[in-house]
């Protein structure tokens, strides 16, 4: 069975019933509808309006459930040394979101938070973070187009507060 | 699109998934991410752990704290000092996702505890309960974390007045005594006896509920 799905450029989507039920937010949506899998009728009849995702942004979260809706439901999260929350970002996703510029991303993460669809919203986060990891703070000012307003004084006071992680 | 426009809820949870050397140098780069790293609990450890390091003797506080995999093991004052004197100044409190008690009989243990755990936020919080005093440790302890879930595993033989005394929880483990656990002790076999009526207030008040070697009867209280 199929559901359909319209975004806020009133573009519909017609997707597997699967996939929609992958979003927390369209599944409580369809629940509220009383639109149900064994129903067809239910399900020709209505369609889930989705306000806050344009056409292009739910195309891209369409491809990664597409790709994700016959994943085992996963336990998240392995800690690494320094204390940090590891979500592991298979090879698929990264070369999936690798191409996305940062403001994608964001668009992208925010259509996630949306739907609630969590591993999507992990990926990101977590390419977000690599995206980070090892760079000075120069080199972060840099990528996120960032301007200090932190003067020499105030750096100098934080970098003496924090040198105790810099080993 | 720029960072700065990400809602907080999301940077919060960009921060979690950053080691701290990357928290830090991000803070670097301007006023807000100096403000957001410092002041939202973004000092955030997927799991923590503080054991007394020597148990059985109630002379010592000497606490083994596991902050992610990083392990402080410090005499009592010089490791409390050390630590809120990290904490302090990188951040205004450190979260946990989910902070492990081992709690033990010693006198000085409580008043540490409750000092030691402020500033501290924790998503969920576990005891481990042996004894009568770490029953009442414990009890004191979840006051401190009103917001958490919490889990505990009970392995005394707790009491109907013990068992009618504990807040709702997350996960409640009734199970064999640890030290009964251990080789062939003539009381492994005992078991925890609750009346019917109990089982089922712990049933309607706890979220979830582990039985071990528990006996139910059904006489009325």
């Amino acid at each position: 069975p199929n559901v359909k799905l319209v975004t806020s450029d009133n573009e519909e989507f017609v997707v597997d019933f699967r996939i929609a039920k992958m979003s927390v937010t369209v599944s409580r949506l369809m629940e509220a509808m009383n639109m149900s899998e064994t129903d067809d009728a239910s399900l020709l009849s209505n369609s889930i309006p989705l306000p806050n995702v344009t056409k292009a942004v739910m195309a891209r979260v369409i491809e990664w459930c597409e790709k994700h809706k016959n994943d085992e439901p996963k336990e998240e999260k392995e800690n690494d040394k320094r204390g940090r929350t590891t979500h592991v970002v298979s090879d698929w996703d990264k070369e999936f979101l690798k191409n996305d510029e940062f403001g994608r991303l964001c668009q992208l993460m925010g259509a996630a938070n949306y739907l609630e669809i969590k591993g999507l919203f992990n990926d990101i986060s977590q390419t977000i973070a690599n995206m980070i990891h090892g760079k000075k703070s120069d080199e972060i000012a840099e990528m996120f187009n960032i301007h200090c307003d932190l003067t020499e004084a105030e750096k100098k006071e934080i970098r003496k507060k924090t040198a105790w992680c810099e080993d | 699109m720029d960072i700065f426009s990400l809602p907080e809820v999301f940077l919060n949870m960009l921060m979690r998934t950053m080691n701290i050397k990357d928290r830090l140098n991000i803070r670097l780069t301007c006023r807000f991410f100096d403000q957001l790293v410092a002041n939202s609990h973004a000092g955030f450890f997927d799991v923590g752990m503080i054991a007394n390091a020597f148990p059985n003797d109630p002379r010592t506080v000497s606490y083994c704290r596991h902050f992610g995999l990083r392990k402080f093991h410090d005499s009592r004052e010089a490791g409390l000092e050390k630590f809120l004197d990290l904490r302090n100044r990188l951040f205004s409190g450190i979260t946990f996702g989910c902070w492990e008690f081992r709690l033990s009989d010693t006198e000085l243990a409580l008043p540490f505890l409750l000092e030691f755990s402020e500033k501290f936020k924790a998503e969920k919080v576990i005891f481990q309960v042996d004894t009568k005093q770490q029953f009442q440790s414990a009890l004191e302890l979840v006051a401190k974390f009103p917001e958490s879930k919490v889990m505990m595993d009970l392995g005394l033989r707790p009491s109907t007045e013990q068992l009618r005394s504990l807040p709702p929880m997350d996960e409640l483990q009734i199970t064999t005594p640890a030290r009964e656990r251990i080789g062939f002790s003539p009381s492994y076999n005992r078991a925890t006896r609750i009346t019917r009526d109990l089982f089922f207030k712990l049933l309607a008040i706890h979220r979830n509920l582990y039985l071990d070697n528990v006996e139910i009867n059904s006489r009325r209280i």
